[in-house]
């Protein structure tokens, strides 16, 4: 009778797993998988929009739009861009170079690799590229000319490109 | 005394585009046009959106790494053991038993392990078993 019993227990058991499979059949897709480089295609999602700081000579602040963890243990970042445009500029190399300066510095191992993923303005699509980050010593010299910028101990440089001032709200005043 | 400074990585990455405009925005403030705040508060959005959908791709800080059977069979690193860690998170424990379910697991699966050990042909059948399970589910998910 008891025997009975647990074979019923089981074979109940089973029925729910055999039903639960089949039903897994509706489980969400991972929402990166339409973007995400083959290279990371095993590697987990640590962190989403996390700020991280560094109190040093010069103190940093990053905030980082995705953070994933490979196999072997390294951190790769993601940055996300809306752009029509399909390609990267020195300043996404910079942003994440600062991150990644920051997250080493707070102890983690940070891939030199990372990705800017452009996001199409009408939300459409979404394309990651890779980008080869700057190292330690560069960070820390842009660090300290925005220093002397700010303080102004430098004359800022001029725009990169005119478009840029066209969107700028110091055109009246610029003397560049 | 020396005085400490404080950068962000978008102060940097800003410097690459125009330092006036650093030097500018420090003094009076961020200034931009009407289109212009329209694109950044359009990026805005588009971050709030990936963050959202972010959270359900996320690990949980303290992840439940027990999946005595399959650790067993493959390694607790194997990738089809976390296949079925993934399925245990995703969809068993979001089902109303599922909690339950997982638990009378979590209570049982030692014994199954040792007994699984002990009996080489059971080994062999339940890592088909399972074999067959996370090649199901790794079809259903990209």
């Amino acid at each position: 009778m008891v025997w009975l019993l647990v074979g019923l227990v089981f074979i109940v058991i089973a029925g729910f797993v055999a039903w639960s499979l089949l039903r897994a059949a509706d489980l969400p897709a991972r929402t990166d998988a339409a973007w995400l480089p083959a290279e990371l295609r095993d590697a987990r999602l640590l962190w989403t929009e996390e700020t991280f700081h560094h109190e040093g000579d010069i103190s940093m602040t990053v905030r980082v739009d995705r953070v994933y963890r490979t196999r072997d243990g390294r951190l790769t970042l993601i940055e996300f861009k809306r752009r029509a445009a399909h390609r990267t500029y020195r300043s996404d190399v910079v942003e994440l170079s600062a991150q990644r300066y920051v997250l080493q510095k707070v102890g983690h191992a940070v891939d030199r690799r990372a990705y800017v993923v452009l996001v199409s303005p009408d939300g459409g699509s979404a394309r990651a590229l890779l980008v080869e980050l700057q190292d330690a010593e560069q960070i820390e010299r842009r660090a300290a000319r925005y220093v002397e910028l700010v303080s102004g101990a430098r004359a800022p440089g001029r725009c990169i490109h005119t478009t840029i001032c066209r969107g700028c709200g110091h055109r009246s005043i610029c003397p560049k | 005394m020396k005085r400490k400074h404080h950068v962000t990585a978008t102060d940097l990455a800003e410097c690459c585009v125009c330092e006036q405009r650093v030097v500018f925005d420090r003094m009076r403030g961020k200034r931009r046009s009407g289109e212009r705040w329209q694109h950044m508060q359009a990026g805005q959005a588009m971050h709030a959106e990936l963050h959202r959908q972010a959270k359900l791709d996320l690990v949980p800080p303290v992840r439940d790494a027990r999946c005595f059977v399959a650790s067993a069979l493959w390694g607790a690193d194997d990738s089809r053991t976390e296949v079925l860690r993934t399925w245990r998170d995703r969809w068993l424990l979001t089902m109303w038993c599922g909690p339950a379910l997982v638990k009378l697991y979590y209570a049982s699966s030692p014994r199954l392990v040792c007994l699984m050990l002990r009996c080489p042909r059971m080994l062999l059948l339940v890592d088909g078993a399972l074999s067959a399970v996370v090649r199901f589910l790794e079809k259903k998910r990209p």
